[in-house]
């Protein structure tokens, strides 16, 4: 029986997951492979940050600086996993650049030195200690999804949620994969 | 960033170069206002005239910027048009995110550049374009002409002006990311004289956040109660035009010209109105989650055979009023349409409206002539009101050059000084009485905004001159603080002395936050001085007669009190500006960076 995480599980434990994606994310990202490797052994499922309400935005920033301040520590509207932009002028609404979730992701097979790895449930788990700052990941992303910092470092959606408190207007919300849509049916985990 | 000091890029338009400098002050003046003046005290010259080219255009963001919720605005200070004294319009849009993340904490323009031209400024880049081919060209093709020519969609800001501003008009604005404006005193034409048609301002950096546990605690509890309480539905909800409809009801909205302090025909133009059926949606100046933005649409059938073009326009209560109630124009579409024309034009809207309504009531009484006016103004007449829109900005003769230079001007040559509604510039949309006449007469910006004098009208019915002054003293001191921080003022009754301590300390300005006190009071005088220097006397200052002559619900307005309150609040100013506390230690200097 699948279980489905965020919904059965107390919330406590939802926000320790998400406590493990923070504190893991840049240096540990083997011991995420793993965790993630128990909840699909035990049938937990994972959710993902999707945007489905983007037509409610008004653009005021506020997922990605939630993203930047809780999650890498920083000021920014740039180096963070979701990035807010205007779709074609302030008189057509905004569109939310945040990783979608791919499998096969396109990013975690362009990874030459293996820091990109598909996530259990949706989305990459990227080890920043393998990364080389070489950026094929961006360049891989189809839909600009990864921004690259001026030193190439890269920074991709880690589908925490925690932006999503923050959004007025309740564009965001976290929802499971649909397994179906995936190509390959298994995670490309074994990229070069 | 956080830093002790302010680091200025400072831009020579003749050269295409800049520098930057490291200014000394944070702990004196904070940033917004009070920075703004301090770099008008090291860049500008007091005794030139506006138009000199070296004068600057500044602008100041501030400590908080970025760093919390609604610190979203920018001060952009210059020598004025207007009045060519020292001035500062506030504007929001990306442009106070994107002046933080290019790792500025303020811009100074000098110099004029050889042709038109777009500054182009980042955290790492600084470029002058040419831009010959879009001089003349209105304000919102301008705005997608830049969207094309630079990069960083959604994380850049474009500042531009209009025909308006290229021609030199006082009353010209500058356009930012299309629905925020810096409107007021004429920073469009300061642009133009500089040869500049836009500014686009990069925002591509990223900084360190403090490393303490508080500040996170603290935003988030700011953002709760900013989104979570019922403190900012106001202008979440139908935003500021719910005050049509109040100060219509309480007779203290200006109606044609302000012959009228109401009107009947009101509700075509009610915030109501127009959220019910011109309202497309909300937006946002970057870090606000409130987004009081309000954009409508206008359709307009332009072939017979059904063919029909949209525009998106916002809207807010001072637009309405200068466009709506003012002119007459009482359906709200008719009120967006003439907005939409005026800020193409790059016009400041607000200014435009009032100084038609002048222009109206002056040809209704054939002391100009349509030879003067070119199109039979009258009340109620959109069509003749766009027309003269357009003939304000180009100024097409010389009536429409001369009014554009602000109604007083106008009124003096041709008669109808005393129905000029001019408080220090074309008044805001407030007609409550007594105190706020004086205090957007003698107010710092000449705006409803500097202190909540039309609050005051409405919760103080007694005449006391020691009351009103001190509350208008006081209060400005209030929101001099905020402006240097820089906030939304909408977030007045969200950010209290002591939650900004609060958020000062968090960031890591614990010097400002254990004096905010003499802080703000240091920044009110200094620019106080500043304005004073640049050939302000409020004493001089006049109040024409068709403000003594209306109604509110109060009953008449009182023109024995008016005078008196405004000359005890001039001497209050003056005051103001020469009882400054003691400097912590000598600001001004600077370094090389």
């Amino acid at each position: 029986m699948t279980r489905k995480y965020q919904d059965d599980f107390p919330l406590p434990l939802s926000r320790l997951y998400r406590l493990f994606c923070d504190k893991l994310y840049a240096r540990e990202g083997p011991l995420l492979v793993w965790i993630d490797s128990i909840f699909e052994r035990e049938g937990f499922m994972v959710k993902i940050l999707k945007t489905p309400r983007m037509e409610r935005c008004i653009g005021c920033h506020s997922c990605s600086l939630a993203c930047a301040r809780l999650v890498h520590k920083r000021l920014s509207w740039d180096t963070v996993g979701i990035r807010i932009a205007s779709s074609g002028g302030l008189s057509t609404g905004f569109e939310a650049r945040v990783c979608l979730a791919c499998n096969p992701a396109p990013c975690v097979l362009a990874c030459p030195t293996g820091a990109y790895a598909q996530r259990k449930g949706g989305g990459v788990i990227v080890r920043k200690n393998l990364c080389t700052r070489c950026g094929e990941c961006a360049k891989a992303c189809p839909v600009d999804a990864i921004y690259l910092d001026p030193t190439a470092e890269p920074f991709v959606c880690l589908h925490c949620g925690r932006c999503i408190p923050f959004c007025p207007h309740d564009c965001l919300e976290m929802a499971e994969v649909e397994r179906d849509i995936s190509v390959a049916g298994k995670s490309p985990e074994a990229a070069p | 960033m956080i830093r002790d000091h302010f680091r200025v890029l400072v831009v020579d338009l003749a050269s295409g170069r800049g520098s930057v400098a490291s200014v000394e002050g944070r702990d004196s003046v904070a940033g917004g206002s009070g920075l703004a003046a301090e770099l008008f005290a090291k860049y500008g010259h007091p005794d030139r005239a506006w138009n000199d080219p070296d004068q600057p255009l500044i602008l100041a963001i501030g400590p908080l910027t970025g760093y919390f919720p609604l610190m979203s605005k920018t001060v952009c200070a210059f020598k004025s048009p207007y009045h060519n004294q020292y001035a500062e319009s506030h504007g929001g849009g990306r442009s106070a995110y994107a002046l933080r993340f290019a790792d500025l904490d303020a811009l100074v323009i000098r110099g004029k550049a050889k042709r038109p031209s777009c500054l182009s400024v980042g955290s790492g880049h600084l470029e002058l374009k040419e831009a010959h081919y879009l001089w003349g060209m209105d304000a919102q093709m301008t705005g997608k002409m830049f969207r094309r020519m630079a990069k960083g969609s959604g994380h850049r800001s474009i500042l531009r002006i209009g025909p308006a501003g290229e021609r030199g008009s006082a009353m010209a604005g500058i356009n930012v990311d299309t629905y925020r404006h810096f409107g007021r005193l004429g920073g469009g034409a300061v642009m133009g004289i500089k040869n500049l048609k836009g500014i686009i301002i990069q925002g591509d950096g990223a900084f360190a956040l403090p490393e303490n546990k508080e500040y996170p605690l603290l935003f988030e509890g700011v953002h709760k109660q900013l989104t979570d309480t019922d403190m900012m539905s106001k202008y979440h909800n139908l935003g500021t035009p719910v005050n049509v409809a109040v100060l219509n009801g309480i007779q203290a909205l200006p109606c044609r010209n302000l012959q009228q302090t109401s009107s009947p025909n009101i509700d075509g133009i009610t915030g109501e109105t127009f959220a019910r059926d011109s309202l497309l949606r909300n937006a946002a100046c970057s870090g606000c989650p409130v987004g009081c933005i309000h954009i409508g649409f206008v359709r307009e059938r332009f072939m017979e055979e059904n063919q029909y073009l949209y525009r998106q326009v916002s809207y807010d209560h001072e637009p309405i009023f200068a466009t709506g109630s003012m002119l007459g124009v009482t359906n709200c579409f008719a009120v967006l349409s003439l907005i939409d024309t005026m800020e193409k034009m790059g016009l400041d809207v607000m200014s435009a409206g009032v100084a038609l309504a002048w222009a109206t009531e002056a040809f209704e009484k054939s002391m100009i002539s349509e030879k003067a006016t070119l199109v039979p103004l009258k009340f109620g007449d959109e069509q003749a009101y766009k027309e003269a829109a357009r003939h304000l900005a180009y100024g097409t003769n010389d009536f429409y050059r001369l009014l554009s230079q602000g109604t007083m001007k106008a009124a003096e040559q041709y008669g109808g000084k005393e129905f000029a509604c001019v408080l220090g510039q074309e008044m805001a949309g407030y007609a409550t009485g007594e105190v706020f006449f004086a205090s957007q007469v003698l107010g710092f910006r000449h705006s409803h905004l500097d202190t909540a004098g039309y609050t005051y009208d409405q919760k103080n019915k007694e005449k006391d001159l020691a009351k009103a002054v001190d509350f208008l003293a006081k209060d400005e001191q209030g929101r001099v603080l905020l402006t240097s921080m820089v906030a939304c003022l909408f977030a007045r009754s969200v950010y209290t002395d002591e939650l900004l301590s609060k958020c000062l300390h968090a960031v890591g300005y614990g010097a400002i936050a254990d004096n905010i006190e003499a802080v703000s009071r240091r920044i009110q005088s200094l620019r106080w001085r500043t304005r004073l220097a640049t050939g302000f006397n409020p004493r001089e200052m006049m109040i024409p007669k068709r403000f003594t002559e209306i109604h509110t619900w109060k009953g008449p307005v009182d023109g024995n009190f008016l005078q008196a309150l405004k000359n005890a609040y001039a001497d209050r100013i003056v005051h103001l500006a020469n009882d400054a506390p003691s400097q912590p230690y000598d600001c001004g200097g600077d370094r090389v960076g």
